[in-house]
């Protein structure tokens, strides 16, 4: 399936003669026996620390990163020092992590693995994958054929899914306690389990996501759930994932993460450094100045009440007035950031294409002169 | 080498007149009695070489320093032209001293740089990469999708606008650290050469392009602008360059050997006629290579200075003959045919035996030794006409001077009166060796220093042991421009490419690229490993580049829609036309024989583990790769040429003393020479290397000559009833000096190459000066020594 994207490249290095090669491509048998990286569990070695990292989280005092190649990597110490977890049963790159206790934790990653943990992130099983997610997005839409508006759609959309095979990746996991969670990522694929992942269903049917928008995060904050995702796309349940309506904001570009804040200001950030923030339930939005035009890729209250955004560059921005407005912080940026979370010490841990870099809490109040 | 008969013979003729020139070989009456025509042929040889000398080119192609026959390379060989960036590519830095890249001044510069390299010949034009290059591109993420455009706009004009612009580009670029270094002081031409230039179909002449290059650094480094060149072909060049130098080491050579002579014979003219015929011999040989379709390289241009030195050593015994003769009151003439008689066999067979240390060297699958054994097997051809034959006919006109005749006489008739040795303590010292106490002792000696090298020397490393190019000195100018390359981008100057072939348009098939992903996660384990690149790397960056730069995406899509998309984009480095011929790129932290022997292991595991008709995993092209294979014949061909030239030497021992123990007696004291060379190796931090092959076939076939010297002489004194030690003094007595003088002007000879820039020369120099006067010492004091053991006049003397 190739995006949209692509066609509106400006400028294609010549290679006209390649193109019409490749675009025949015979695919031969399948050559070399190596193990498909879903089946192929996380290689325990001395570089991993050293990897790219996707996401990072707290499972009580622990932190928890996930990356490439199925790193798992836990640090007891606030970050200080990080070790690999024990057993990863995928060698796929994962995207995300969540725990609702300190115990429990789920992990998404490419070809739609759900990764699942009871003991702090030491051990982790699969719950699901690309193959069974899209069967499930066939099955619902095929049980909700008869309903008529975009139902048939749906059920082509989600043939076409189980016959691409287990190639979207899962982008983002929230859950809400032992029982309660969502996943969603490319193309749309979203799906939510209310028994702690045994079983998973599809919510495609129940995002009003017409055109298959990649979603990147869900986040979770009581009864309210929000998910974002590329060309402006922002949805909203408040029913527990039952139900979700469509959030509209003046941007269409795409939202890698969206926040609550405790005064229960939305704000949504993403692409070239587009922030926006409404203080209405998102009935209205106003961009906040990010200074420049850097993707924004992870935004999380602090502690204190505050909110730090991190870009691509490495730059964090911190606001202490709900969002209104954003002030760099003094830290060397560390370029590439992909995601950050606070340590129980109150120091911020970084990921990012080197691993994981702990910024000391006493910088996190000093501010970048302008 | 048999100087049995070298013995003062023949009666004193003091008138030519009286001489039977019907006397002697047909050899020696064709030659003595035709002396001027001989000389004339040889003075019209000499011009005419000389002059074909002229058209001698100093060169070292890239081909030549590999083992083209090792499958390693002739994987690479077969690939290569399908492969852009493999081997052989020029790195131009060019640095800002103050300030950063984007500056419109330093971006002139380097678009002039850019401009003058474009159009040098041998410049595979259409994968040069800067700045300035059309296919140095960035990539940026809109909501439209994908932007991209030349890093330097075309619109550029210089304004802070458009510096702005660039420094923009260059960010997001992906060219940091790879073209542009991390500090933004300083950015990279690359140039790629090919192999041929493509408009004339003739070889690069690494001479001139180094020297365009080293124009374009004087004409552009400043105050403001450095720069900094790295390469096969400058370090070839540089290489070339150094060799200038080593003219001076020659003349120094000859400076010091005829003052060695000089003190030796006390004779001006003959010193001086010796020295003429040697030189005589290197103006034959460098006249005859470029005749022979030969060019001279940094390894063999090392053999005039053996051809010189053995020239001398060869011309003092034949002028040491007819002093003798002449001292006695023979006729310069009759002395000279005398000499003749009595020596050329014997230098003739020393010579081959010479020979034997060079034709060894041909079993060695790399065409510069091979080229070294050819120029040495040539200069010895030539030594044999020039020191064997013309130098006697000169001798024979010149004669030599009374008073180093006369003191040659008295020398002779001192010694025969010298019953108690008192005269030589020298000599004397050397003969305690053939009695028991002192025979235990330099025999335990010789034990326990060759147990003690032995141990030593199984740390002897193979390869490579010191960063950069190890061909020249750390200290110069090259290595300092790479340790700036290393310093300032991320790519490392060891790089070792893994070829992976596979059907056709299955170059970026997905379960291609799982392949290659698995070979690259081993290989990063190993600790050499600093990097890898390949298809698949490129495939999880593009993934995320097509998915608004979110590195969620970095991972290897498996639609294969998706990865036809990719390849479109790829860099030419990583695939070919046809697409069934992908690399993986590992960038190592050195090149030492451990790191580079880890990853071949790890290769070859992976492609014995998950090799198939459908796809292969070849080794090994990259610079890293070609020493690896390097490496491994190197390592082979150490084994192999110990055995032969040991093989060799040991029958033409036995030809010569036709006695197992003389044989023993000749040949253990080389060995532990050999040993004590390679513990040497160890202590100065020297691998075996393409250049240190040579030298041990080098130092035992030239050593051997010693110990031929003075065990012939030695073993006929005991066959006369003679005790081993009177034998021996005897033995010393005629050709003990000799030695002494062989040892001494060949040790300086090539102890003098110790001086030279090229690191590989200095190495070569100070491991042959010690086999040359570590064998000559083994000769003079373990094989007495060993002989008190094993030679009994009785028992031996037989056989």
């Amino acid at each position: 399936m190739m995006r949209p994207l692509l066609s509106s490249c400006r400028s294609v290095v010549p290679a006209t003669a390649l193109l019409a090669a490749v675009l025949t491509f015979t695919v031969p048998a399948a050559a070399a026996p190596v193990a498909d990286l879903l089946e192929l569990p996380a290689a325990v070695n001395a570089r991993a620390i050293r990897s790219l990292q996707l996401a990072v989280t707290r499972a009580g005092e622990r932190l928890v990163a996930v990356g490439e190649r199925g790193t798992v990597l836990l640090s007891d110490d606030h970050g200080r020092s990080w070790r690999q977890a024990t057993r990863v049963p995928v060698s796929i790159a994962l995207t995300d992590v969540h725990f609702p206790t300190p115990q429990l934790g789920w992990a998404v990653g490419h070809s739609g693995v759900v990764l699942h943990t009871t003991d702090g992130g030491e051990n982790w099983e699969r719950q699901l994958d690309g193959k069974l997610a899209a069967q499930l997005a066939l099955d619902d839409a095929q049980a909700r054929a008869g309903e008529g508006g975009q139902a048939a759609r749906r059920v082509r959309e989600a043939e076409s899914l189980v016959a691409d095979g287990p190639d979207k990746p899962l982008l983002g996991v929230h859950f809400a306690d032992a029982q309660r969670g969502w996943v969603v990522g490319a193309y749309g694929l979203a799906l939510g389990t209310t028994d702690g992942g045994k079983s998973w269903h599809s919510l495609m049917g129940r995002i009003p996501n017409q055109r298959g928008k990649h979603l990147y995060q869900v986040h979770g904050d009581g009864d309210l759930l929000l998910v974002s995702g590329e060309q402006g796309a922002l949805f909203r349940s408040t029913d527990g994932g039952a139900s979700f309506a469509e959030v509209r904001t003046p941007y269409s570009g795409t939202y890698f993460g969206i926040l609550r804040t405790r005064a229960e200001t939305l704000m949504a950030f993403g692409l070239r450094g587009n922030a926006w923030r409404s203080t209405d339930g998102g009935v209205s939005w106003e961009r906040v100045d990010t200074g420049q035009p850097v993707t924004i890729a992870a935004g999380h209250p602090l502690k204190d009440g505050s909110l730090l955004l991190g870009d691509e560059s490495g730059r964090l921005l911190r606001s202490t007035d709900d969002g209104h407005s954003l002030s760099a912080l003094a830290v060397p940026p560390a370029a590439g950031l992909t995601g950050f979370a606070q340590a129980a010490d109150g120091a911020l841990i970084l990921s990012g294409p080197r691993g994981l870099t702990r910024v000391e809490p006493d910088l996190l109040v000093s501010e970048l002169k302008k | 080498m048999s100087h049995a008969h070298a013995l003062p013979a023949g009666a004193v003729v003091a008138d030519v007149a009286a001489f039977d020139t019907r006397s002697g070989s047909l050899g020696e009456r064709l030659l003595f009695n035709n002396r001027l025509v001989i000389v004339l042929l040889c003075l019209a040889a000499t011009l005419v070489l000389g002059f074909q000398a002229r058209g001698l080119s100093l060169n070292a192609a890239f081909e030549k320093m590999i083992p083209t026959g090792h499958p390693y390379i002739a994987n690479f060989l077969e690939n290569r032209k399908q492969l852009a960036g493999m081997g052989n590519t020029l790195r131009i830095a060019v640095e800002a001293k103050d300030g950063t890249i984007f500056d419109p001044d330093y971006l002139d510069t380097v678009r002039k740089i850019n401009d003058e390299l474009f159009l040098l010949p041998g410049v595979d034009r259409p994968y040069m990469k800067s700045l300035w290059t059309p296919a140095v591109r960035w990539t940026g993420v809109t909501e439209e999708g994908l932007d991209g455009g030349p890093v330097i706009p075309d619109d550029y004009d210089a304004s802070p606008d458009s510096l702005e612009q660039v420094r923009r580009n260059v960010e997001r670029s992906g060219e940091i650290g790879q073209l542009v270094a991390g500090n933004y002081k300083s950015s990279i031409v690359l140039v790629p050469l090919q192999n041929k230039v493509a408009e004339t179909g003739e070889r690069i002449d690494y001479t001139r392009l180094s020297a365009r290059i080293e124009e374009l650094r004087a004409k552009y480094e400043s105050d403001r602008v450095g720069i900094h060149v790295t390469g096969f072909a400058k370090v070839v060049g540089d290489l070339i360059a150094g060799l200038q130098q080593v003219m001076i080491f020659f003349a120094l050579a000859i400076g010091i050997c005829t003052a060695v002579l000089y003190w030796y014979t006390r004779c001006l003219r003959s010193t001086l006629l010796v020295v003429l015929c040697s030189m005589v011999a290197v103006v034959w040989l460098l006249g005859l290579l470029p005749t022979l379709g030969y060019e001279l390289d940094p390894y063999s241009v090392l053999v005039p200075f053996l051809v010189f030195a053995i020239g001398m050593s060869h011309g003092a015994q034949k002028m040491n003959g007819i002093m003798q003769d002449i001292g006695r009151g023979t006729h310069k003439l009759v002395a000279a045919r005398y000499t003749f008689r009595r020596l050329f066999l014997a230098g003739v067979t020393a010579l081959l035996a010479d020979a034997v240390g060079f034709a060894v060297l041909m079993v060695i699958d790399i065409q510069v030794i091979q080229d070294l054994a050819v120029t040495a097997s040539i200069g010895v051809a030539v030594l044999i006409f020039t020191n064997l034959v013309l130098l006697p006919i000169l001798l024979s006109y010149t004669g030599v001077s009374p008073a180093a005749a006369e003191r040659s006489l008295s020398a002779e008739t001192m010694e025969a009166n010298d019953g108690a040795h008192a005269k030589h303590p020298f000599w004397a010292f050397l003969d305690l060796f053939t009695q028991r106490k002192w025979a235990a002792i330099a025999v335990a000696a010789g034990v326990v220093m060759g147990l003690a090298g032995l141990a030593i020397s199984f740390q002897l490393k193979i390869g490579d042991t010191a960063p950069g190019a190890p061909e020249l000195r750390a200290d110069s100018r090259y290595n300092r421009d790479n340790a700036f390359m290393v310093a300032n981008y991320a790519a490392s100057s060891d790089v070792y490419i893994v070829m992976v072939k596979t059907p056709q348009y299955a170059c970026a098939h997905y379960d291609t690229l799982m392949s290659v992903d698995a070979l690259e996660r081993e290989l990063q384990q190993l600790p050499g490993v600093e990097a890898t690149s390949s298809l698949a790397g490129l495939a999880k960056v593009s993934h995320a580049g097509m998915n608004e730069g979110s590195l969620k995406w970095f991972e290897v899509p498996r639609s294969q829609d998706m990865l036809n998309a990719i390849i479109t984009r790829a860099p030419r480095e990583l695939f070919n036309q046809n697409c069934d011929l992908t690399t993986v790129y590992v960038y190592l932290k050195d090149h030492k024989a451990d790191t580079l022997t880890s990853v071949v292991q790890t290769v070859e595991a992976f492609a014995a583990n998950h090799g198939s008709e459908e796809i292969r995993f070849l080794n090994a092209a990259g610079n890293a790769g070609i020493e690896a294979a390097t490496n491994i014949v190197v390592k082979k061909a150490n084994v192999e040429m110990l055995f032969l030239v040991y093989g060799a030497v040991i029958i033409l021992a036995f030809v010569t003393f036709r006695s197992w123990r003389a044989v023993i007696c000749a040949v253990l004291p080389l060995m532990l020479t050999s040993v004590l060379c390679e513990a040497l190796m160890v202590g100065l931090n020297i691998g075996v290397k393409v250049a240190t092959l040579p030298v041990i076939a080098l130092g035992v076939g030239i050593g051997v000559d010693y110990a031929l010297y003075v065990m012939t002489v030695t073993l006929a004194q005991l066959k006369n009833g003679m005790s081993l030690s009177e034998a021996y003094y005897k033995a010393l007595l005629f050709t003990g000096k000799v030695v002494v003088l062989t040892g001494i002007t060949l040790g300086i000879a090539v102890a003098i190459w110790a001086f030279s820039p090229i690191k590989f020369q200095a190495d070569m120099g100070i491991l042959l000066a010690f086999m040359f006067v570590w064998n000559m010492l083994g000769a003079l004091i373990l094989l007495p020594a060993l002989g008190h053991f094993l030679l009994r006049p009785k028992k031996t003397v037989a056989i």
